[in-house]
């Protein structure tokens, strides 16, 4: 029990005192404490973690609680705690456990430098917020386009780097097979490094795609030959629920694009419709719809291509960032985030353009146009 | 200096077998002094300081090197050639669970069975498929808040040697260095462990491996362990009584039995019987 005076002591302290199971469960918390952060004298607060911002609860739980097991004292250690309104207080804490207690006890005071610590973030809060309000402002094209430029030196670069990596660790892989065939270990290095040098191929191809700097043969080609030619190999992965369904237009014009890049465009569209409609749960179907696009004052005749789901469709925040590379809203897996980005820059690269109509929760429309070719 | 200085490895126990106890972030191969000595009649017993941390050779420090989780695993596999064992039970506190599982990826021969203790693949949010725990600011917040505790308030963490009566194995000299951690490194370590995300390096782990989640851990939470057993192959999953995220320190007993029964139990055999 506490006398009347020791309890006015502890609540009336200079510094606010609290204490605590190891797990964090409160015994007691003073009035000066309770008064730094505005919490009502009958609001109940059950744990020290209520009173911690999330920086603060890491700290403590992987660099304080630790040495406080171990019967440690924490001697001056600087961290904030949350006030009621929001904000944090900086205070400076000292800490302790009594070897084989099962309660910590700690004592606070405020951190002198409160006001300026304060100026500090509503200065860095602001300057992100600034810097935030900027980037939105910039045109979605200036950001594409500064973002492929980035991409395409990048993946140049590691196109290089990565030729260099594959033909050394050939030869080191053929190099221990004939001279040291028994060494189990070397060998897994080397395949695993072998591996991960394929997968980062395999992102740099996507990479190029979506520069549009891969190296292209074009042709005069029909777009109703790429959506016959890939129906096959399309229908057999879209499942039972998932129904096809194609809308070629006749006497269809030409446009002078790459067959295999094209296919792949198209692939990655119809394998994206599949995993909304799936995303929905629901049987669906996927249109895919060719017509020609008469030329206006500014525009020449173009070709389009669409493709059409009734899967879960986008809300507006994900379609701004659909064609970002390796944004994505698949589960961890089962996508990189680059195949909109590869279908917005080999459209691009083509003179063509991209665009997605979205409703959250009925469906998506991605419409590729490209210039008719002149023979 | 040798591998086995550089990381400040110690061999212990009189078993055949060897067991391999790694430290999380923020502290060294002290964390285990509770529960390590309980497998030195069974297993040979190895004890390791990553770079910058504890008693190990800050000489040897690379910041590149050291910028991912994979140049710890580096430290990892070449401790392990450096002992010459062919074959590890490896137990991993926090960061050091993915650290385990990125070397058994690159050397999958040298390691027998992975126990991850309070393992987390990414610590922040993903909405809306993965709740990490943190949001990027609060992560930021952290490294923040170790630069002003390293270096405005100098000493703050200098141990204060309280005695252990209980274990006087222990010397005062072990004491002293105890989660002495070197500042600038520790920061470098925080970012490589909080601010990286391999949730895509778990599928393709390939030894089987216990998941040891803790109930009311604030760091890696249960949602996260449970993402984990979910994702990871032949992965048991084990909810520990112990609240927290260090059970090895506080419910050290718990710990012990876990994984003895895990160790004993056929190897392969992954279970999810703790979810049900």
């Amino acid at each position: 029990m506490h006398s009347e005076a020791e309890h006015r002591d502890f609540d009336d302290a200079a510094c606010g005192l609290l204490s605590c199971s190891p797990t964090g469960q409160l015994h007691r918390i003073n009035q000066t404490l309770r008064r730094w952060l505005d919490i009502p004298a009958e609001a109940a607060i059950t744990s020290l973690y209520e009173l911690l911002t999330p920086a603060s609860l890491l700290f403590f739980e992987m660099q304080l609680r630790p040495l406080l097991a171990l019967g440690r004292t924490v001697d001056g250690a600087f961290i904030t705690l949350r006030h009621r309104d929001g904000s944090q207080l900086p205070v400076v804490l000292n800490a302790s456990q009594s070897p084989g207690s099962h309660r910590i006890a700690l004592a606070m005071i405020v951190v002198r430098e409160r006001e300026q610590y304060e100026a500090s973030l509503r200065q860095s809060q602001a300057d992100a917020e600034g810097a935030l309000a900027a980037m939105a402002a910039s045109a979605h094209g200036q950001k594409m386009q500064a973002v492929g430029q980035m991409a395409a030196g990048v993946a140049h670069e590691f196109n290089n780097l990565l030729a260099v990596i594959r033909g050394n660790l050939s030869f080191a892989q053929q190099g221990v097979q004939a001279e040291l065939p028994g060494d189990q270990r070397i060998l897994e290095d080397l395949d695993s490094a072998m591996i991960a040098t394929d997968r980062a191929s395999a992102i740099v191809r996507q990479l190029l795609a979506f520069t549009g700097r891969q190296i292209v043969r074009r042709s005069l080609l029909d777009l109703n030959s790429v959506v016959e030619d890939s129906a096959q190999l399309v229908v057999m992965a879209l499942g039972r629920d998932v129904t096809w369904q194609t809308r070629l237009a006749h006497d269809l014009w030409p446009v002078f694009a790459p067959t295999d890049q094209l296919q792949h465009v198209l692939t990655n569209l119809v394998l994206n419709a599949r995993d909304a409609i799936r995303a929905r749960g629901e049987p669906g179907l996927i249109t895919v719809t060719t017509s020609n696009v008469n030329g206006t004052a500014t525009e020449g005749d173009g070709v389009r291509l669409r493709v059409e789901d009734t899967g879960i469709g986008m809300p507006d925040e994900v379609r701004a960032r659909a064609f970002d590379p390796f944004f994505t809203t698949k589960p961890v897996g089962q996508g990189m985030g680059l195949g909109l980005s590869m279908v917005y820059g080999t459209i691009e690269a083509l003179g063509g353009r991209t665009t997605i109509d979205s409703i959250a929760g009925q469906g998506t429309r991605v419409t590729i146009t490209l210039p008719r070719a002149t023979p | 200096m040798s591998v086995l200085s550089r990381n400040n490895v110690r061999v212990s126990g009189r078993g055949e077998p060897v067991m391999v106890f790694a430290h999380g972030f923020g502290c060294d191969q002290a964390m285990w002094r509770y529960v390590a000595p309980a497998f030195e009649d069974s297993h040979r017993v190895v004890l390791f300081d990553y770079v910058g941390a504890g008693k190990s050779d800050i000489g040897a420090y690379d910041a590149t090197r050291y910028s991912t989780l994979q140049g710890y695993a580096s430290d990892v596999l070449e401790v392990l050639d450096a002992l010459s064992v062919q074959q590890v039970v490896f137990v991993g506190h926090s960061v050091s669970a993915m650290v385990g599982m990125l070397a058994a990826t690159r050397r999958p021969s040298r390691f027998d069975r992975l126990i991850h203790v309070g393992p987390s693949p990414s610590y922040l949010n993903d909405p809306p498929q993965y709740a990490g725990g943190f949001e990027k600011q609060d992560l930021l917040g952290l490294l923040d808040m170790m630069e002003k505790n390293y270096f405005g308030w100098a000493g703050a963490l200098a141990p204060v040697v309280a005695g252990n009566p209980d274990h006087p194995e222990y010397a005062a000299e072990l004491e002293a260095s105890f989660c002495a951690n070197d500042p600038v490194i520790a920061r470098a370590f925080a970012e490589a462990t909080f601010l990286s995300d391999h949730r895509r390096d778990i599928a393709s782990v390939p030894v089987p491996s216990l998941i040891m989640q803790c109930a009311q851990d604030n760091i890696a939470p249960e949602a996260v362990g449970l993402w984990l057993a979910e994702h990871l192959p032949q992965s048991t999953y084990h909810a520990l009584d112990a609240t927290g995220h260090c059970p090895h320190l506080t419910h050290p007993d718990e710990t012990i039995r876990v994984i003895r029964s895990y160790l004993e139990a056929p190897a392969g055999v992954p279970s999810l019987s703790a979810l049900v």
